[in-house]
């Protein structure tokens, strides 16, 4: 199989291989992507991701990774290092993000911190930060006790309105109210927490709330 | 509230939220619960089906991926195009890549070139009968510019990328409201239920779940430093 490919490769002379093989040096050389097929696969897990973890539903993830990736890749130069493109990614992740919130909700819900993105990248290799559960533990430990037990239920149980309620001794629609209440007093207690707050999304909340 | 109710219950069950006009309150408890969700499941992965469907689309857009490295690999429509078909169904999501089609005059403004469209692709706006109509002088539109343009018949948005004139439709293909071109967002937008496209056509936000076609392209050429679409004439 190797004898083949190598006459293959003798036979044709060739420009092309050659052309290949100045790229493949070249990639040792500075970090480049050979095409856009490498930026895609390289990516694409960490842009969905980073996308999920702000958007926390699979369709709009998709649709938003999707985005990314057909807004940034044709106007793309893969002579830069792979630092480079990663960054410009994740500056367009964030410009795709804020135009998705701003759409369909007024404001924006979420937003992606591109420097806090690249610290975690450098720090994990490519990985997005982690969520932040202790965080929220801390702020969902402040909570009064029902208000605690429903977002637990709801969130880490993934129990339905009409089980939370089961679960609480209460009719559905007072599940609801004390969902909204809980909701809306731990992202006060986020707002106040200044060691950290509500976890990743946290970061410029109040700017987006003026 | 029910609306906050509304989003919790949807991204619970990874679904799609339903857009409305958030209150600052409204988004920091919309917040709190997305980070509440996010931090209470492990990372996920991409579906497979997704991230070869997305592939596709690049492929379709941009071309076989770098063919001096890989000579073996001529761009040939057929593979990613063929994908294309099930992805504008099943996603109608960006998806659709805009710049795919036939409707791109190649090449140097002297060269009309009007091929036919690929299967699968945006739906092709071609009257049976009508004439080449100019819209815009070429030196009008350099690299990046977009106009609307309105033939009587026919209403629309030519512009210039990648040194190619394109044209899409302007109307809507929710229910037939006007786009609206925002320059610095580059984007087509919709007055009535916030749909928005790219500049060549592409879905990037609908109002209702489900998918909404891309907007049609419209046959494009340049003539003697005249932009030109192919379109039915008004009745006069």
């Amino acid at each position: 199989m190797a004898a083949v490919r190598g006459s293959r490769l003798r036979d044709t002379g060739t420009a092309a291989a050659q052309v290949a093989a100045a790229r493949r040096l070249h990639l040792v050389a500075d970090g480049a992507y050979p095409d856009w097929e490498a930026v895609y696969t390289d990516n694409v897990r960490r842009i969905y991701r980073l996308m999920h973890a702000k958007v926390a539903n699979r369709p709009d993830a998709e649709d938003l990774t999707a985005q990314v990736f057909l807004t940034a890749l044709p106007s793309l130069r893969l002579t830069a290092t792979r630092a480079e493109v990663r960054s410009y990614l994740t500056a367009t992740a964030r410009t795709v993000l804020a135009g998705h919130w701003r759409r369909r909700f007024g404001l924006e819900i979420t937003s992606i911190d591109v420097a806090e993105v690249e610290a975690a990248a450098v720090a994990a290799a490519g990985e997005p930060a982690p969520a932040g559960w202790p965080l929220l533990e801390r702020i969902l430990a402040r909570l009064p006790e029902r208000y605690r037990a429903v977002l637990e239920l709801r969130f880490l149980r993934a129990l339905s309105m009409r089980e939370v309620a089961g679960e609480l001794g209460i009719s559905v629609s007072n599940a609801g109210v004390l969902q909204h209440r809980a909701l809306r007093m731990a992202a006060e207690l986020g707002r106040e927490d200044p060691a950290g707050g509500a976890g990743p999304n946290r970061d410029d909340g109040e700017e987006r709330l003026r | 509230m029910n609306r906050v109710a509304s989003f919790v219950e949807r991204v619970l069950r990874d679904r799609r939220p339903r857009p409305f006009r958030a209150a600052p309150d409204d988004a920091a408890a919309l917040r709190m619960a997305i980070d509440l969700r996010a931090a209470a499941q492990p990372p996920p992965e991409p579906s497979a089906e997704f991230t070869k469907r997305l592939r596709g689309d690049l492929a379709a857009r941009l071309g076989s991926p770098a063919p001096a490295a890989r000579p073996a690999q001529a761009p040939t429509p057929a593979g990613p195009l063929g994908t294309r078909r099930g992805v504008v169904a099943a996603a109608g999501l960006a998806a659709a890549a805009g710049l795919a089609g036939g409707y791109l005059a190649r090449g140097g403004p002297e060269v009309p070139v009007l091929e036919a469209p690929a299967p699968g692709a945006e739906p092709v706006l071609r009257p049976e009968t009508g004439a080449w109509q100019t819209v815009a002088r070429s030196q009008d539109l350099p690299e990046g510019a977009v106009t609307g343009f309105d033939t009587g018949a026919v209403t629309g948005f030519v512009g210039r990328a990648a040194g190619r004139v394109f044209a899409v439709s302007g109307v809507c293909t929710h229910l037939g409201c006007k786009l609206a071109l925002d320059g610095p967002a580059r984007e087509l937008r919709c007055p009535c239920h916030s749909a928005s496209f790219t500049l060549t056509g592409t879905v990037l936000s609908h109002p209702r779940v489900g998918a909404l076609p891309p907007l049609p392209r419209i046959p494009v050429r340049e003539s003697d430093g005249a932009v030109q679409v192919f379109t039915a004439v008004a009745p006069r």
